[in-house]
C-alpha cells in the first residue's frame, strides 16, 4: 500500500517536469517505421509497425491507443496518394460527413477518445501499429513509400521516420 | 457349510444352506457389531429351511477386515441339522462360520487430497490444500468404493457452496480486443457444474472479511440405503484492506495533447500537471497462498460520448455510431450496451512505473469545425480484479500492446469493486484564437468537475460484462438527428 501511494505522488510532479527538463528545439523522441509485411496484396492491410524511442533525458508522456502521427504516402511517380474520406478525418480535412436514412446523418472526428497516458523512460521504446490502407487510395498495385511524422508538443519540432517501401502486389 | 459374506453396516446378509428348519436361531457377534434381525425367528417359514435373510448393524468406526463370528441353529420340527451330524426331532445343531468387514470409501478430492470429513483446516499453511484463496478453482471429485471397486450409486448430488461463487469469468479472445467479457453462472451446464453427479468446479468470490470456513456437502445414496451426506471442509481466504485512491483532474479546451493531436477536443486532464483521473490500488495479499504471479487487473467499460452540436439548423443530438443499434442508425455492428474499453485488462505502464498497478485515463472528444456549441461527455466503469495466479508459476491473464494474452492459470480474476465516474463540457466556439494553452477557438463552458476531486471506490463482487469493445482507431464515427437520442 504504502508503495502504491508513493508512486502515485510521483507521477504527477513527473508528469510536470517533462516540458522543464526537454530542450525547446531538440525533440524529445525519434520515429522508426516498418512494413509489417513489406509486400501484401491489393486489397489487404496494410499495417505500419511505428517504434517511438524516448531521446531525451527526462519522461515522456505517449498515448499507445491514439493515432497520433500523421502519415505520408506516395507512389512510384513521388506523387502523394489521394486520402480516402477516413484519411482526411485523419489528416484533420474533412468529416466524412453521409446523409443517413430518417433525418439522420454520420460524421467522423479524428482520434477514438482513448486517454491512456504511458511514461516511457529515456532511452525506451514504444511499439504500436498503424493500419493505414483505410486512410488512402491504394487503388494499383506498385510500390509506394510510406512516412510517418509526429509533433513534439514540447520543442515544437515535427519528427519524421525513415521512409520505407510497401509493395502492392496483384 | 460355510457362512462368508463381506458385512456392510445395516445391509442385509443372506445364508443359504439346506436343512436350517423352519424358525432357525441366529448369533452374529464380534468387533462393531452393534445388532441383527432374524426374520425367521419371529415368523417361522419353510423358506427358513435354506434361506436366512437377516440385517446386521455395524458400527461405522469398525475397522476394515474385522472378524465377525456367524452361529446359525437348526430348530423347529424336524430340523436336518447339519450334516454329517445325525439328528432326531426337536434336536438342534450348530454351524460357525467367520465373516469379513469391508470398507466403504468416501473421498472427495480436491488437488489430490482426500477432504472428505476433514476437520477445519489451518490458514495459512501451504500444506493443506483445503486452505484456499478467492478466485482459486476449486474442482472437486467424489468416489465411492468398496475394497476398491466403485460402488452403484443410486443418486449423488452436491449442495450450492455458502458464499458468492461462480462458474468462471469467459473473455473471447478470438478478437483483439475481445468482443465479450461476462461470468459463467452456477448452477450452469457445463462440466461439473449442474450439482449433480460426481464432480463440482466452481470459485470463490469472497470471504467475508478476509477469512471464514465454508463446508461443502456431498450427498450420495447406495440403492435401498439412506442419502448419506459427506462433508469436506475450506478455509478460504481472500485479499483485505482494498482500497482505491482515485485523484481526478479538469476538463479542459486544447488544440492538442500528449494524449492526441485530434486538433481542438474537449479532454479530461491530459495536459502536464493534469491528469484526467488515476487509479491508485492497495490492498493486503490473503492469507492463504497464492501463486508468485498473482496480479491486479483492472477492467474498464464505457458507455459511449453522447454529443450535442449546435449548428445552424439547430441542436444536433449525436452518439458514437458503435453505440447505437444498425436499426437506429449505428454501425453495422452497433450495440447500445457499455463496451470494454480499448483492452483486457486495462493498460499499465509496462516499464516506467515500479508498481505496475496504477492506471490513469484521459479521454477526449475531437470538436467538429462548423458548430457553435458543442456538449459532449460520457461515463466509464473502472473495475478492480484480483487474480491469484494459481497453480504457482502460471502466467494470468497480460497484454503485449493492446492485444490480450490468455491466461495460462487455472485461477480466475475475481472482482473487488468498482469506481463510477464520467466527465463532460461544453464547448463554445468564440471564432476567436485562444491563448496558450488553450490554442484553440473554442472556450470552455463546462462547469464540470469545478475542481480537482477524489472519487469514492465502491467495493463488489460484481463482474465486468460487455458484449462489444471499442479498439484502438483512427477516428470516430457519430450517428446525429434532430432529437436526442433515448
Amino acid at each position: 500500500m504504502q508503495k502504491a501511494l508513493v508512486t502515485l505522488m510521483l507521477w504527477w510532479p513527473l508528469v510536470a517536469q517533462v516540458s522543464t527538463i526537454t530542450e525547446q528545439n531538440s525533440p524529445g523522441f525519434s520515429l522508426h517505421i516498418e512494413a509489417k509485411p513489406p509486400s501484401v496484396k491489393l486489397g489487404s492491410a496494410i499495417t505500419i509497425e511505428v517504434t517511438l524511442t524516448n531521446t531525451s533525458n527526462s519522461d515522456l508522456l505517449y498515448n499507445p491507443g491514439d493515432f497520433g502521427e500523421d502519415v505520408n504516402v506516395r507512389d512510384e511517380r513521388g506523387s502523394a496518394l489521394k486520402a480516402t474520406p477516413e484519411g482526411e478525418v485523419f489528416k484533420g480535412t474533412g468529416d466524412n460527413h453521409k446523409v443517413l436514412p430518417n433525418g439522420m446523418y454520420s460524421f467522423q472526428t479524428r482520434g477514438n477518445g482513448n486517454g491512456k497516458l504511458l511514461i516511457i523512460k529515456p532511452k525506451e521504446s514504444a511499439v504500436r501499429s498503424l493500419t493505414i490502407d483505410g486512410l488512402f487510395d491504394f487503388r494499383s498495385p506498385g510500390k509506394y513509400t510510406v512516412e510517418v511524422t509526429r509533433k513534439d508538443l514540447d520543442s515544437k519540432v515535427t519528427v519524421k521516420s525513415n521512409i520505407i517501401a510497401v509493395t502492392l502486389v496483384p | 457349510m460355510r457362512l462368508a459374506r463381506a458385512l456392510l453396516s445395516g445391509c442385509d446378509v443372506c445364508w443359504r444352506g439346506v436343512g436350517f428348519g423352519c424358525s432357525p436361531i441366529l448369533s452374529i457377534s464380534g468387533t462393531g457389531v452393534t445388532g441383527y434381525t432374524n426374520p425367521c425367528a419371529s415368523s417361522p417359514s419353510s423358506s427358513c429351511d435354506s434361506t436366512i435373510v437377516a440385517t446386521v448393524t455395524i458400527d461405522a468406526s469398525t475397522p476394515a477386515n474385522s472378524q465377525e463370528t456367524i452361529t446359525v441353529t437348526a430348530g423347529g420340527q424336524n430340523p436336518s441339522g447339519f450334516l454329517p451330524v445325525d439328528t432326531g426331532p426337536g434336536e438342534q445343531n450348530q454351524a460357525t462360520a467367520q465373516a469379513t468387514t469391508a470398507a466403504l470409501v468416501v473421498s472427495i478430492l480436491f488437488n489430490n487430497h482426500n477432504l472428505a470429513n476433514n476437520a477445519t483446516p489451518p490458514c495459512p499453511d501451504s500444506t493443506n490444500s483445503a486452505c484456499v484463496v478467492v478466485g482459486q478453482q476449486i474442482l472437486l471429485t467424489a468416489s465411492v468404493t468398496l475394497n476398491g471397486q466403485p460402488v452403484q450409486l443410486q443418486s449423488q448430488s452436491w449442495d450450492q457452496p455458502p458464499g458468492a461463487i461462480t462458474g468462471g469469468y469467459t473473455i473471447d479472445t478470438t478478437t483483439s480486443p475481445p468482443r465479450t467479457g461476462q461470468p459463467v453462472a452456477m448452477p450452469g451446464t457445463g462440466n461439473c457444474q449442474t450439482f449433480q453427479g460426481n464432480c463440482l468446479m466452481f470459485y470463490w468470490l469472497e470471504a467475508g472479511n478476509g477469512s471464514v470456513t465454508r463446508t461443502i456437502n456431498y450427498h450420495y445414496t447406495i440403492p435401498g440405503q439412506s442419502q448419506q451426506t459427506v462433508p469436506a471442509i475450506f478455509q478460504v481466504t481472500a485479499p483485505t484492506n482494498v482500497a482505491v485512491n482515485v485523484p481526478t483532474g479538469l476538463v479542459n479546451i486544447a488544440a492538442s495533447s500528449p494524449v492526441n493531436n485530434a486538433g481542438a477536443q474537449i479532454i479530461y486532464g491530459g495536459q502536464k500537471g493534469n491528469a484526467g483521473i488515476i487509479f491508485s490500488p492497495s490492498l493486503t495479499p490473503p492469507q492463504g497462498p497464492y501463486g508468485s504471479n498473482s496480479e491486479i487487473d483492472w477492467v474498464q467499460i464505457r458507455s459511449g460520448n453522447n454529443m450535442t452540436n449546435l449548428t445552424p439548423s439547430g441542436n444536433q443530438y449525436c452518439k458514437t455510431a458503435s453505440f447505437l443499434a444498425p436499426q437506429n442508425g449505428g454501425a453495422a455492428d452497433g450495440d447500445p450496451s457499455p463496451a470494454l474499453d480499448t483492452s483486457f485488462p486495462y493498460l499499465t505502464n509496462p516499464t516506467a512505473v515500479p508498481n505496475q498497478t496504477i492506471v490513469n485515463d484521459n479521454p477526449y472528444v475531437a470538436l467538429a469545425a462548423g458548430n457553435a456549441e458543442t456538449k459532449a461527455g460520457e461515463s466509464f466503469v473502472m473495475s478492480l480484479m484480483w487474480d491469484p495466479a494459481l497453480p504457482n508459476g502460471c502466467s494470468p491473464w497480460g497484454l503485449s500492446g493492446n492485444t490480450t494474452i490468455a491466461t495460462g492459470c487455472t485461477s480466475i480474476p475475481i472482482p473487488l469493486g468498482t469506481v463510477s465516474w464520467s466527465y463532460g463540457c461544453d464547448a463554445i466556439n468564440s471564432l476567436v484564437p485562444q491563448p496558450a494553452p488553450n490554442g484553440t477557438t473554442w472556450i470552455a463552458g463546462c462547469v464540470v468537475p469545478q475542481q480537482a476531486g477524489n472519487l469514492a471506490f465502491v467495493p463488489s463482487n460484481s463482474f465486468p460484462v460487455w458484449t462489444h469493445a471499442v479498439s484502438t482507431s483512427a477516428s470516430t464515427s457519430y450517428t446525429c438527428k434532430g432529437t436526442p437520442f433515448n
